[in-house]
């Protein structure tokens, strides 16, 4: 780490601050991941554990929010510090809303335990893992400085959006062939789009640490991509706003 | 401590060589013994006991380097241990009350990252069930075990365990200054991804076989219904409906030979068949037994064989299946019109065992198979086209049975494809080493 302060219960401090942040990545990831197992296995108690553990994630968030005022208010930072605790908030805001998609899955499941059952749709579970994957690399990113990192998360999100595609065609066609089934295909339509925010919100996170890691904002560093990567890139990224504020 | 200071000081003059010299001195003033062969007797005496305290001395400092060193020994043990935590290829973290990493062995850092150490643990180990079991284990639980997979990569499932380690320093130290924490926390951790895996692929297998087993059957039913109800008395129909269920029938009876006899050869799978096979017959047979295909799609065999071919080791008739296996998928899935050619010839080194051999090609022009498919083609009922597969009568077994003779073989298989111009795979079998002679021989 570059920022080594004089005082050093300073340092433990920030440490303590992204222990919280790095606890509720790994609740998000677990509560992600066993939403989607609990939809693929028709398990309700899976899913009812984790719409449980979703307060604690809200707990934490609250935590993680009150110490870094707690800090700001005491030791008055400038710079590079205040950057590092503005974006702790940031984040742990980030984290909370994932924690939300995925109660909102699990909830969805309870739903959709009791209708007929449809074909495997093994893109859920893909989906999710990638989304899993950017939370744990985004955080590592984010407490071990590593700015190339938080770059690769962001690219990645790519991937996620490509598979919500296929499968938002896929299920377009099993509605078409099945009106029975439409229900049941709109909640798997809406559990996709939860993932792919909570990939988002990945995403977003790689910004901010990206930000709080080099001091300047992302997209004069991004990578260069060809056209038709980009292009798709940039018209997504115009369409995330109004659905995080749309999002609970 | 004392004995090691008595040997230090070393025994520069024995004591028996000066009783020996006083002795023969006494016996010469008492006039037993002549002034001259008493000291050359002496000398004699005195020589031979000073070769043999050079001896007894290289003796004696020889233990007290070893004493030397266990003493040493004694005092690292420490940093040794340490050591040997370092070498356990499983990652071990110590922890202290206030979840700081104070240590990590090698394996754990190259999970972690390098600067873990004095950073608070769930800045690198974030899963909610390990930090619950450390969390119980803080409050007093003296072992607390769970599994978890980690996400990463790739994801990797861990047989974990968290257990207490009391300080026994911290308690005897009484007057209250002690800065040692009263316990440490180990979690250790157990690679167990391959075992989990292992269990879904049988899982797998057993709905795969199902399913496989399955398709031909409802459409055999489906037909004996259709014969029982709307095309009852349409002989025209049924004898078509026969033909197709026929060839249903066939394949799921071709698909119960090649489940059997793969599972056949999985049960023998650590024995190296012994028998000496010469090549040349076999691809002859092999292409013998091919000819109506070859002849359906106006094909040719083309068997190029040096004259002196060394036979190999192994067991013909699962050569034969295997050849045949591989040959037939080349017929197949080459272009129409199109030659396969079978050779074989001797390599000096079979790759991974290094056994001198013979590699058998099997070479098609054909559209080839892209490669991404190339890795899994071995897996059981990994197809690159279902479709295409099912309609040629394939079970998706014969690769997975090939890659089993060749394992079981000690041998080799390779197969590379370019798109567009064809395959070639490659078995390389080791040579017939002859018969292993007992080793009490008369």
């Amino acid at each position: 780490m570059t920022d080594i302060h004089t005082i050093k219960s300073y340092d433990d401090e920030l440490d303590q601050l992204r222990a919280i942040l790095s606890e509720m990545a790994g609740l998000a990831e677990m509560q992600l991941a066993n939403a989607v197992t609990a939809l693929m296995a028709r398990d309700i108690e899976l899913a009812e554990k984790a719409i449980a553990s979703d307060k604690k994630i809200d707990l934490l968030e609250q935590r993680a929010e009150e110490k870094a005022i707690e800090v700001i208010a005491r030791r008055a930072p400038l710079a590079d510090d205040l950057r590092e605790l503005v974006a702790t908030i940031k984040i742990s805001n980030a984290l909370e809303r994932i924690g939300d998609y995925s109660k909102n899955i699990a909830k969805r499941t309870t739903v959709l335990v009791n209708t007929l059952p449809i074909r495997q749709i093994s893109v859920l579970p893909e989906m999710a893992q990638e989304a899993q994957r950017m939370i744990t690399d985004v955080l590592d990113a984010f407490i071990q400085r590593d700015s190339t990192r938080a770059i690769d998360v962001w690219t990645r999100d790519e991937r996620i959006d490509l598979l919500y595609d296929s499968l938002f065609r896929e299920l377009l066609t099993y509605m078409m062939e099945k009106p029975q089934i439409i229900t049941a295909c709109t909640h798997l339509l809406f559990i996709a789009k939860n993932i792919e925010r909570a990939g988002d919100q990945a995403t977003n996170i790689a910004e901010i640490a990206y930000y709080v890691i080099e001091g300047r904002p992302m997209k004069d560093a991004r990578p260069k991509r060809d056209d038709t990567a980009f292009a798709r890139a940039s018209k997504d990224e115009q369409s995330h706003p109004d659905q995080q504020d749309s999002a609970s | 401590m004392s004995t090691g200071k008595i040997i230090e000081s070393g025994f520069r003059i024995l004591p028996i060589q000066i009783l020996v010299v006083v002795l023969l001195f006494g016996l010469h003033l008492l006039g037993l013994v002549d002034v001259l062969p008493a000291l050359i007797i002496a000398a004699v005496i005195g020589i031979a006991f000073f070769w043999m305290d050079r001896r007894y001395r290289i003796v004696v400092n020889r233990l007290t380097d070893a004493l030397k060193t266990a003493r040493s020994t004694q005092r690292n043990l420490a940093p040794l241990r340490a050591k040997i935590a370092e070498g356990i290829d499983a990652p071990l973290l110590l922890i202290d009350p206030l979840r700081k990493v104070l240590d990590a062995n090698r394996p754990a850092r190259t999970l972690f990252g390098n600067n873990l150490i004095g950073r608070d643990v769930s800045l690198y180990v974030r899963h909610p069930d390990i930090l619950e079991a450390l969390g119980k284990v803080m409050q007093g639980a003296p072992i607390a075990r769970l599994e978890a997979s980690l996400t990463g990569a790739v994801e990797r499932i861990f047989s974990i365990s968290v257990s207490r380690v009391d300080n026994s320093r911290h308690a005897s130290d009484s007057d209250g200054e002690s800065t040692e924490p009263a316990f440490y926390v180990v979690i250790s951790m157990h690679d167990i991804t391959k075992m989990r895996v292992a269990e879904r692929m049988r899982a797998d297998f057993v709905a795969n076989a199902s399913h496989e087993l399955r398709t031909p059957l409802s459409s055999v039913i489906g037909f004996i219904e259709t014969m029982n109800g709307p095309a009852k008395g349409d002989e025209a129909a049924q004898e078509r409906f026969l033909g197709i269920m026929e060839e249903e029938s066939r394949r799921m009876v071709r698909l119960i030979d090649d489940l059997l006899s793969l599972s056949r050869i999985e049960l023998d799978k650590h024995v190296q068949p012994k028998s000496s096979v010469p090549l040349e017959p076999i691809l002859k047979g092999v292409a013998a037994s091919l000819e109506p295909t070859v002849q359906k799609r106006h094909m040719a065999i083309n068997i190029l064989v040096p004259d002196s071919l060394e036979p190999v080791q192994g067991d013909a008739d699962q050569i034969h299946q295997m050849l045949q296996n591989l040959t037939s998928n080349a017929l197949k899935y080459a272009y129409e019109g199109s030659t396969v050619t079978l050779s074989a010839q001797p390599v000096d080194r079979i790759p991974e065992s290094g056994q001198r051999g013979i590699a058998i090609s099997i070479t098609d022009h054909g559209p080839g198979i892209p490669p991404e498919h190339l890795p899994r083609l071995t897996e059981r009922f990994y197809r690159v086209d279902a479709a295409r597969s099912r309609k040629l009568g394939g079970t998706g077994l014969g690769l997975a049975i090939v890659k089993h003779i060749v394992s079981r073989h000690r041998g080799h298989l390779d197969i590379r494809s370019i798109l567009g111009k064809g395959t070639t795979v490659t078995i390389s079998l080791p040579i017939y080493q002859g018969p292993r002679e007992p080793e009490d021989h008369p």
